[in-house]
């Protein structure tokens, strides 16, 4: 009977440990092919060259500069939304009423929606129904905002990072103790006061951390720009908000489906792939970086 | 056998009545916390509340600064004046009643911010002049005994204090903002004897100034600390006088139970 118990022990320790490994190895193994495969072809000519010859050669550097212009109008717009949204949830509404409860049950809802949705919504409602609505409105009827274009595409990421980034500032708001809050309503502060000189001083490393990782995940999305303003290939980068781009994710897909010839492809598709990780592992590790210096000086001050 | 509100305005009190406690209930939802208190608190003299834990003496606190007003179900039936002036009233302003009514917590809760920052807090809340600051702050922390200890640490932060210390610092924050009532929910339950001697010195001090009104489970602090006690069980105050009756002849025989440690 002893015996046994040791055996049970023993596997169920091995079992775990295993499915850990696997995790582990699933990574490295992405993560190795990708830049054993993808390193070689990267040259500065691949990151700031266009692409040639029916994308089978050249660069990326459109795609690049689609993805960053994009991430950063999507933070942007996010960040002050979804900022305000959790404030508002956690420091204004009054806990358990019906307004609070309509609100999360949206934002869980929201958090559910398959991103090709957030794709077609972005495309009936910002391209259709506002961008149509400008046009008819301020440009005499002609085309200008009722196509695609890197601001829908920006705005219909920012609606499906939008639930994250608020669980993730409540999160933060969270984690400020509440006898902090109480000391400042007991001083005589009005919950303004308590909110910017409390509150937000105490979980802006945590807000800022949690948006960051939000944003690095829709930062990767494919779906939601595919109707909204993303292109296939373009000669020229946006310089407008209307005009459409290339992006980094988009031009994987691309790659993998359209090309003309597969093989010329797959040197280019791995480095393209490689830059992608690199952009959005940079992002997280940007949010690793704020969170300790704002730690550290939190701590010292 | 709580006092009726007639009985005590027909009281002559040698001491000036502070705060004036008229008829109060208190309710969580459907729970009864406070049945019917009235009670005179006298100004510039420390008055304490003893009674078993659940009895309403945090509740009845925290209805001087109207701490309580967020909680969700929580009413007030009754009068409160602050020099006769009403505090429950819907036209009362809240930060003018806390910054007039301070209070102490049971865990020193300074901000993890530097010693100076956590003194002009409140008084930044109040909006005042930065120049008046410096100087409020040396007088706080002056009336605390912390001065001599800190005044050239001030930018340290306040977590790195000892417990004594920071519970003294969270009194001077207090202090900043010149209130004339202080309220201390078992200030010093988080300390060990010595320091709890010590915030008692300081809290003989402060009365010179303020209306002191102390929350404490520790009979032996309302006896030592105290000029009026008043005795409070499942939500009514049995027994209220100055200290030493409360003590040695109380009336009430579940006062004398209780501060004999019968039962508690």
């Amino acid at each position: 009977m002893r015996r046994w118990i040791k055996f049970v022990g023993l596997a169920f320790t091995t079992l775990t440990g295993l499915a850990c490994l696997v995790i582990v190895a699933m990574l490295a193994i992405i993560l190795g092919n990708i830049a054993i495969n993808g390193w070689s072809i990267l040259s500065w000519e691949f990151i700031s060259g266009k692409p040639r010859a029916g994308m089978t050669e050249g660069g990326i550097f459109p795609a690049i500069f689609g993805t960053v212009v994009l991430v950063l109008l999507m933070t942007l717009a996010v960040i002050p939304l979804g900022v305000a949204a959790a404030i508002y949830l956690h420091e204004y509404a009054r806990q358990g009423s019906k307004l609070v409860h309509v609100v999360r049950l949206a934002l869980a809802n929201l958090a559910g929606v398959p991103a090709i949705v957030f794709g077609l919504f972005g495309l009936g409602f910002f391209i259709k129904f506002v961008g149509a609505g400008m046009d008819h409105a301020f440009f005499g009827g002609a085309l200008a905002f009722g196509q695609p274009g890197i601001l829908w595409a920006a705005l219909t990421l920012a609606v499906l990072t939008l639930p994250t980034v608020v669980v993730a500032t409540e999160e933060a708001l969270r984690a400020v103790p509440l006898s902090y809050r109480e000391v400042a309503y007991a001083a005589g502060a009005t919950r303004w006061q308590v909110v910017r000189h409390v509150v937000l001083p105490q979980s802006v490393a945590g807000i800022l951390t949690g948006t960051i990782l939000a944003v690095s995940r829709g930062a990767g999305e494919v779906a939601p720009i595919m109707f909204t303003g993303a292109a296939y290939y373009l000669p020229y980068l946006p310089k407008k908000l209307n005009d459409q781009f290339m992006e980094l994710g988009y031009h994987i897909y691309v790659m993998t489906t359209q090309s003309p010839d597969v093989e010329a492809t797959k040197p280019i598709l791995y480095a393209t792939v490689f830059v992608l990780l690199v952009l959005t592992f940079a992002l997280n590790f940007l949010a690793v970086l704020i969170r300790s210096r704002i730690r550290r000086r939190l701590r010292t001050a | 056998m709580s006092t009726s509100a007639d009985a005590l305005d027909s009281q002559k009190t040698a001491a000036e009545v502070k705060i004036r406690v008229r008829n109060l209930d208190a309710y969580y939802g459907s729970f009864h916390a406070l049945k019917n208190i009235n009670l005179d608190i006298p100004s510039r003299a420390i008055t304490s509340i003893v009674g078993p834990s659940g009895c309403g003496k945090s509740t009845l606190l925290r209805c001087f600064n109207r701490m309580s007003d967020g909680i969700r179900g929580f009413r007030v039936k009754g009068e409160i004046r602050l020099d006769g002036g009403d505090i429950l009233g819907r036209g009362v302003e809240l930060t003018q009643l806390r910054k007039r009514v301070g209070m102490v917590f049971q865990r020193p809760n300074p901000f993890p911010l530097s010693v100076f920052e956590n003194v002009v807090y409140g008084p930044r809340v109040h909006g005042e002049e930065n120049s008046r600051l410096a100087d409020l702050v040396e007088k706080s922390l002056r009336a605390t005994d912390l001065w001599d200890d800190l005044k050239d640490r001030l930018g340290q932060n306040a977590l790195s204090l000892s417990a004594e210390q920071q519970q003294r610092l969270c009194i001077s924050r207090l202090l900043a903002v010149e209130p004339e009532v202080l309220l201390m929910d078992e200030p010093c339950s988080a300390l060990d004897p010595f320091a709890t001697s010590r915030i008692e010195v300081l809290m003989q001090e402060l009365k010179q100034d303020y209306t002191i009104i102390i929350v404490t489970h520790n009979m032996q602090q309302a006896s030592r600390a105290s000029d009026y006690c008043g005795f409070m069980w499942l939500g009514e105050l049995v027994e209220f006088a100055d200290t030493p009756t409360i003590f040695t002849k109380p009336r009430n025989p579940r006062t004398e139970g209780y501060v004999t440690g019968r039962f508690g």
